[in-house]
């Protein structure tokens, strides 16, 4: 086992260890699952699905701004159609933002990351872009009164990889 | 049990009358509270979740208000918020412009006690989280 993906392992098990979150996983940004521990077998796919399907939009949305600030207009039209694929799966929650915020890549240019929070029929799942920008951290929380202690927890796991 | 429930139970026990305290974000939601409804149903006393969950959103909403003319008026940043009625209050304290903490008592409490408890825990909180 790599480093990185003992690094990961232990990111994953300290994650699952906050009161609320069901299922833990890390991912690479092309949605390659590098470590990922849940009691719920179909709630794990389920997380790997919809990361991998916000990671393509969150693709298309940063080509999508890069268009608009003149940056990369050659990528328009993929960006504008790939938006509504990011609210395939299941997008049935209380009215509340399906994609909040979309992780940061380098050719945005941003150093800050930001947390997304997806809210699915089921369990919140709350993204953290980890450090480098090639990973990101999901965790699938039990009640969206989870979402709060869940991100303020995972910003200091990722904080403490150097995020 | 985590390090911020930690500090939370320390701060709930150092306040007589105190029905909850809570750590939660500037955006509006929650963090962490204590007691946890989860952790002892006898607490009966704490509010529901749902109730806090409003609370700590309109303490947010208060936050950003007092920002304004108030804290230009004073000339520095509103950091401390207290809500009282005949059936006790709320005091909130910021930690962190990100971070602040609430405490909900009942009618018994002091407030001069609760604000001495929110800043030892504006304390603890800046030391172990920030």
């Amino acid at each position: 086992m790599t480093a990185g993906a003992e690094e990961a392992l232990r990111l994953v098990e300290d994650a699952r260890s906050v009161r609320g979150v069901m299922a833990a996983a890390v991912l690479s940004v092309d949605g390659e699952v590098v470590a990922a521990a849940g009691e719920d077998a179909s709630l794990l796919e389920h997380m790997q699905r919809t990361a991998t399907s916000a990671l393509a939009a969150a693709e298309a949305f940063a080509a999508l701004l890069d268009v608009g600030s003149g940056e990369a207009a050659t990528s328009g039209n993929e960006g504008a159609e790939a938006v509504p694929g990011g609210d395939e799966g299941g997008a049935a929650g209380d009215g509340a933002a399906d994609v909040a915020e979309a992780p940061p890549r380098e050719a945005q240019g941003a150093g800050e990351t930001h947390l997304t929070v997806i809210y699915q029929g089921g369990h919140p799942l709350l993204f953290e872009p980890l450090s480098g920008g090639e990973r990101v951290v999901v965790v699938a929380v039990e009640t969206h009164a989870d979402i709060g202690r869940a991100r303020f927890q995972l910003r200091r796991l990722a904080a403490s990889l150097g995020a | 049990m985590t390090d911020l429930e930690d500090i939370l139970a320390r701060a709930w026990a150092r306040v007589g009358g105190c029905r909850v305290v809570a750590v939660a974000g500037m955006d509006g939601l929650l963090i962490e509270r204590h007691p946890n409804v989860q952790d002892d149903p006898a607490l009966a006393g704490a509010p529901a979740p749902e109730a806090l969950e409003h609370v700590v959103a309109e303490v947010t909403t208060l936050f950003g208000v007092t920002a304004g003319a108030m804290s230009r008026e004073l000339g520095s940043p509103v950091s401390e918020l207290v809500a009282l009625g005949e059936t006790g209050g709320y005091l909130a304290r910021r930690v962190t412009p990100e971070l602040f903490c609430l405490f909900v008592t009942g009618a018994t409490a002091d407030l001069a006690n609760v604000r001495s408890a929110a800043e030892e825990l504006a304390r603890d909180l800046s030391g172990a989280f920030v």
